[in-house]
């Protein structure tokens, strides 16, 4: 009994191990060779002649690519094109074209730039889907006839990744999340935003916010101090630790690296070194839940005492009041006097508390306008 | 023949672990992810970074299902495609962002906070206001 029970336990760690490593992507990916291979282009529910499922928002299958250059007879899958202005419908027919690599497509456009373009990129486009299936050599009737083998579910799963991937011009350099992030180093304005937490001890470590962050060579000047800040992955954040040699009081940070200094006089950042760091508002409740914009919030929470300022996405209002009236907010007029804003329209905004222990965290608030 | 059976289950289940393929590894980098949506309204400047717009888009889509909410422009950063008029009031757009990366940030006395936005623009394309 035990030898079965230790054997049945292997059985199901293999299997758990085999369900996690195909999730992974660790099998072998299609072709699958059931037979004689024959290329299958993904289409268009509307085109399908091989279904995959019965949910027809469920790609499919179909043989439509042929060795001939043909006019394809899909009109079909031209028709999410309809309706647009000229210049739409020859990138939509292009896009439609790149998908499918489809050059004929192109055959539809008017301007003879646009047609040679779409040709161009049809021809150039990432095969993405096309793969290699094996199924009986005669599919010419559109409906599935009943000796084609389902594709196995791997397979199919693997098209279906690769048609959620988003439709991106990967031929443009700029297009990539490396490329944003580059930019955003070199290029985008070089600010320091600030160091959070506001009121820090020595010792403690800070992160610093702002824009233009080298990913090396970066310097925290805190008043006549300079610390050496960790790298920065993304241009934007970066952390270090305030030397325990530092005495209590206010300081201004800024930054330098090589593109210059992020010192800005008419928007000076400022953080407090103290033993006693006080605790941040923490805001619990804004009433009404849906206000008008005419209409008042009250924000109630914790640590609110000696309230400077309230800052919401519509704009701010200084004081000690824990009312607020939207009219007051400086934004609230770009969305009254919006056109494309329907009457009704519920949108959802924040709003944080300042003390001098520095900004609650941010709570959400509704406004139908 | 048992303790043999014990031996063996052991090495299976050992060469089972040892076989495991290794877990994928992702960048600290976020990827970019497609959106859509119309800008509602006339864009409001960040006043840290003047240069940087937060506007907010009804609908917006991120997958098919609507939403609303609000995104951010970097003009130094957002590449813009054709029709170039990024955060124009009701036009469309149609592009990638960056999720959570707060880069619309207002001066609030000692510090600057972030206004909160669904992303930043990565590149976009704009069709024309009022259009589909």
């Amino acid at each position: 009994m035990w030898v079965g029970i230790v054997v049945a336990i292997v059985l199901f760690v293999c299997f758990i191990f085999w369900f996690l490593w195909r999730g992974l992507g660790g099998s072998p990916t299609v072709p699958v060779n059931l037979g004689e291979p024959q290329k299958v282009v993904l289409g268009e529910p509307t085109d399908c002649t091989i279904w995959q499922s019965v949910d027809s928002t469920k790609p499919c299958f179909h043989s439509v690519e042929k060795e001939s250059t043909s006019s394809p007879s899909l009109p079909k899958t031209l028709s999410r094109c309809d309706g647009l202005s000229k210049i739409e419908t020859d990138e939509c027919i292009t896009v439609v074209a790149t998908e499918t690599k489809m050059r004929s497509f192109c055959d539809v456009i008017t301007s003879p730039e646009a047609r040679k373009a779409c040709s161009e990129r049809a021809t150039d486009s990432v095969d993405r889907h096309i793969v290699d299936v094996s199924i009986p050599p005669v599919v010419s009737n559109p409906t599935v006839p009943k000796s084609v083998p389902d594709l196995n579910s791997f397979a199919q799963n693997e098209l279906l990744k690769q048609v959620q991937k988003p439709q991106v011009d990967t031929s443009d350099p700029r297009t990539t999340a490396e490329a944003f992030y580059e930019r955003m180093a070199d290029k985008a304005e070089f600010r320091l935003f600030q160091i959070t937490p506001y009121q820090v001890k020595p010792g403690d470590e800070v992160t610093a916010r702002g824009m233009g962050f080298q990913k090396n060579g970066n310097v925290l000047h805190f008043g006549s101090n300079t610390l050496p800040a960790a790298e920065s992955v993304d241009g934007m954040t970066l952390m270090t630790t305030i030397p325990t040699s530092v005495s209590e009081g206010e300081y201004q940070a800024y930054m330098t690296n090589s593109r210059g200094s992020s010192l800005n006089s008419n928007y000076p950042v400022k953080v407090i070194v103290t033993n006693s760091p006080k605790p941040l508002p923490k805001i619990t409740k804004i009433e009404p839940s849906v206000v008008k914009p005419t209409g008042t919030i009250n924000i109630s929470g914790e640590n609110m005492s000696g309230i400077l300022g309230i800052y919401t996405s519509l704009g701010w209002v200084s004081g000690s009041s824990s009312y607020v009236s939207l009219k007051s907010l400086q934004f609230v007029k770009n969305f009254t006097d919006s056109e494309y804003i329907k009457s009704g329209t519920i949108l959802t905004f924040n709003a944080r508390v300042q003390t001098d222990a520095g900004m609650s965290d941010p709570f959400p608030f509704q406004v139908q306008f | 023949m048992k303790q043999l059976l014990w031996k063996g289950s052991i090495i299976i289940t050992a060469m089972v672990l040892f076989m495991t393929p290794p877990f994928h590894g992702y960048a600290l980098i976020p990827p970019l992810l497609p959106f859509g949506g119309w800008t509602v309204i006339t864009p409001i400047p960040c006043t840290c970074t003047a240069s940087v717009l937060w506007t907010y888009m009804e609908p917006l889509y991120l997958s098919n299902v609507p939403m609303t909410g609000p995104m951010t422009y970097i003009p130094e950063v957002t590449v813009p495609f054709e029709y170039f008029t990024l955060t124009a009031p009701g036009a469309p757009h149609k592009g990638a962002y960056v999720a959570g990366v707060p880069t619309c940030w207002m001066y609030a006395g000692y510090f600057c906070y972030p206004l909160e936005a669904v992303g930043t623009m990565a590149f976009a394309g704009v069709g024309l206001p009022g259009g589909k």
